[in-house]
């Protein structure tokens, strides 16, 4: 099955469904990665909260720190179950509902810790549900404007953006683009590739050569 | 993306390259630049080197 990307692409609903069906809410809260003292704390909003009520910086900071737990703690089995659980199911609603663009590279490289070795066959449309959403998302209509990349997506209004030590090239960009040499296969990343290259927009190929 | 991928295109025009190679993202990938190393495989970054030329976005 051949991939592309094509600006103003909205996400796959059908895959989203999906992804929802087979990962239902978890009935136990993920703990927290990173804490002093004695007690660990849990993100009970990912089981009492509708995914999409939260507010973009409550999504960021789960993210950032289970992130850093999924590689840094690698042997708390305990943590890593339910981390790797809530991700599953946080997924399809996190991609859709926010469209800042700092936010689907968490998502973007949370993923790429998980599957380090490729992506599994969870269920049997899986790895394809997980290209039609997360591969594909920086397609999204709000990302593009005639043509090329919105000028939300060139505003580098991340906070945390002296991270990056950089304002030169888009990090959303990068990540999307290392996904999908990462996951795709050989055949796969020729029309790809192809798409990419159709792409006109100037903004765009800045990023691209960056 | 061109400018990460530059230094890695004579490397990966190396024949028997292991199928699969770990590279490392200029600036890393993610927040606090989460990730500094990507597994991939060789023929997929080959085959995306060999696009770029066709496509006239690679110069040596």
């Amino acid at each position: 099955m051949s991939f592309v990307w094509k600006p103003g692409t909205p996400l796959d609903e059908a895959a989203l469904d999906r992804l929802k069906q087979h990962f239902p809410k978890p009935s136990e809260p993920p703990p927290e990665a990173w804490f002093m003292g004695n007690k660990q704390n849990y993100y009970t909003w990912v089981v009492d909260t509708d995914p999409t009520e939260v507010d973009y910086r409550t999504a960021e900071t789960y993210l950032q720190d289970t992130g850093g737990g999924i590689k840094y703690f690698p042997d708390l089995e305990f943590a890593q179950q339910r981390w790797r659980y809530s991700f599953h199911y946080l997924l399809p609603y996190l991609v859709q509902h926010y469209d800042k663009y700092y936010l689907l590279e968490d998502l973007v490289t949370y993923f790429m810790l998980l599957y380090p070795e490729g992506i599994p066959d969870t269920y049997t449309e899986f790895r394809q549900d997980i290209l039609d959403t997360l591969g594909s998302a920086i397609m999204r209509p709000h990302f593009w404007h005639n043509g090329d990349l919105s000028p939300f997506i060139r505003e580098h209004d991340r906070t945390s953006w002296d991270a990056y030590s950089t304002v030169f090239f888009s990090p959303i960009v990068s990540s999307a683009m290392y996904f999908c040499l990462k996951y795709l296969k050989p055949d796969e990343i020729k029309t790809w590739c192809e798409s990419i290259f159709e792409i006109n927009g100037t903004h765009w190929h800045y990023h691209l050569l960056s | 993306m061109y400018g990460e991928t530059h230094t890695l295109l004579g490397f990966f025009e190396k024949e028997n390259l292991p199928l699969d190679i770990a590279i490392h993202p200029g600036e890393g990938l993610g927040p606090n630049r989460r990730i500094s190393t990507v597994r991939m495989r060789s023929d997929n970054m080959r085959m995306f080197i060999k696009m770029l030329k066709e496509n006239r976005i690679y110069y040596p």
